[in-house]
């Protein structure tokens, strides 16, 4: 009697989990009788929904000229010298700048182009990034503008200047030129002095 | 008049040689990364880098703005050649996974940067680069309910509903019972 009792308890342990099983079955086979969004049953005519899909790729680059990323003032400046020309501001065609960037042809987006610099450094002196300016034309095929004078050029700072941009909205497969001009202040000591810049371009947008 | 000619051919080149001198170049794909996710979430995003330029060029890559502290790259830099056709597709990108594991709520901003350069030892080196604008929206940290779904509430319900059905029915007087095969005392089959 005890074995029959404990048979039958068996036989409805395995039942239940049966039963259980074939429901998740069901249920999980059977997703429109689920209330999901869209497959609700509302009593109005229902027709096939259709999947659309694009894929959308962005790119951007910028190419910049060899002598962009080797500026040179000279190197035996006098404290207390003002407007000291970049080595090839106007080494080029009829005076025309080397140094340039241009939003290469890979792109397909335009390009916002924005530098900042950081201080010029000879052991323990320095001679501060503000004391560097530029300016800059991004007029296609215009290396030697008229606004490319230090009359317009402005300091560089120790973070992106997104008000002045080297060029904004630069098109795609078009270039901007810029010149650096250095003041040495009266109380600069001797040294080697080396500092760099950095130049970003970014999405515009 | 050969040697005029001659003459005048080297100057022409020497002038313009300056200006086919080689270029650098950096590239980045995409542009702009939005991610949407909560406190506590790893997101991994995949970003490619090229160079359009025509010499070789390490690149390595920042984090910069909101999103510095949750940035991480699993590599930072990579030296990456020069495209042979500069055109699409990209044939010598590098793919670099960068990670944003936010630890606080909030709109996070900023920039993943790849750069190159500057030269060693120059006067005033130049650092050049490209930038992907990066968006972050973080929400909280997701309890256990907010994990769990409609569907599956209800497939948990519908088994609880059958199990107490079955009960029910024992209760009132439902029996089940299979009978085995098995041998009898004498050893055979039934």
């Amino acid at each position: 009697m005890f074995e029959k009792r404990k048979l039958e308890e068996h036989n409805n342990l395995v039942l239940v989990f049966a039963l259980l099983i074939v429901s998740l079955l069901l249920l999980y086979f059977t997703p429109s009788l689920l209330p999901e969004e869209g497959n609700a049953i509302t009593g109005f005519a229902a027709s096939q929904v259709g999947n659309l899909s694009v894929g959308v790729a962005t790119y951007i680059a910028c190419t910049w000229s060899n002598p962009a990323l080797t500026v040179s003032f000279g190197s035996s400046l006098n404290p207390g010298t003002n407007d000291t020309n970049a080595s090839n501001n106007y080494a080029g065609l009829f005076g025309a700048t080397f140094y340039n960037v241009t939003v290469d042809t890979l792109s397909n987006v335009q390009a916002n182009i924005t530098m900042k610099g950081e201080d010029f450094i000879s052991g323990a002196n320095k001679i501060a990034i503000s004391n560097v300016s530029w300016t800059s034309n991004s007029s296609y095929d215009n290396d030697n503008g008229s606004n490319m004078k230090i009359a317009s050029a402005v300091a560089l700072t120790n973070i992106f200047n997104n008000n002045t941009p080297i060029a904004a909205y630069e098109p795609i497969g078009s270039t901007a030129w810029f010149r650096f001009w250095i003041d040495v202040p009266a109380s600069t000591v001797a040294g080697t002095y080396l500092g760099n810049y950095t130049q970003q371009c970014i999405t515009a947008s | 008049m050969k040697k005029i000619s001659l003459l005048g051919i080297i100057v022409f080149a020497l002038v313009l040689m300056p200006w086919t001198s080689a270029s650098v170049g950096v590239g980045m794909s995409p542009t702009k990364i939005v991610i949407e996710t909560y406190v506590g979430d790893v997101r991994n995003e995949e970003v490619s880098v090229f160079n359009p330029g025509d010499i070789p060029l390490d690149i390595s890559l920042n984090a910069e703005g909101g999103i510095a502290p949750f940035t991480t790259f699993a590599v930072s830099s990579a030296t990456v050649q020069p495209e042979p056709n500069h055109e699409q597709p990209i044939e010598n990108g590098q793919r670099l996974m960068v990670t944003f594991k936010p630890t606080k709520q909030g709109v996070f901003t900023g920039t993943i940067t790849a750069g190159g350069g500057p030269s060693q030892n120059s006067q005033f080196g130049g650092t050049v680069g490209v930038a992907a604008q990066v968006v972050m929206k973080v929400g909280p940290a997701k309890s256990l309910l907010d994990a769990v779904t409609t569907r599956q509430i209800i497939i948990a319900g519908s088994m609880v509903a059958v199990l107490i059905l079955f009960i029910v029915l024992q209760k009132a007087g439902l029996r089940l019972s299979f009978k085995k095969k098995g041998r009898n005392r004498d050893f055979e089959d039934v």
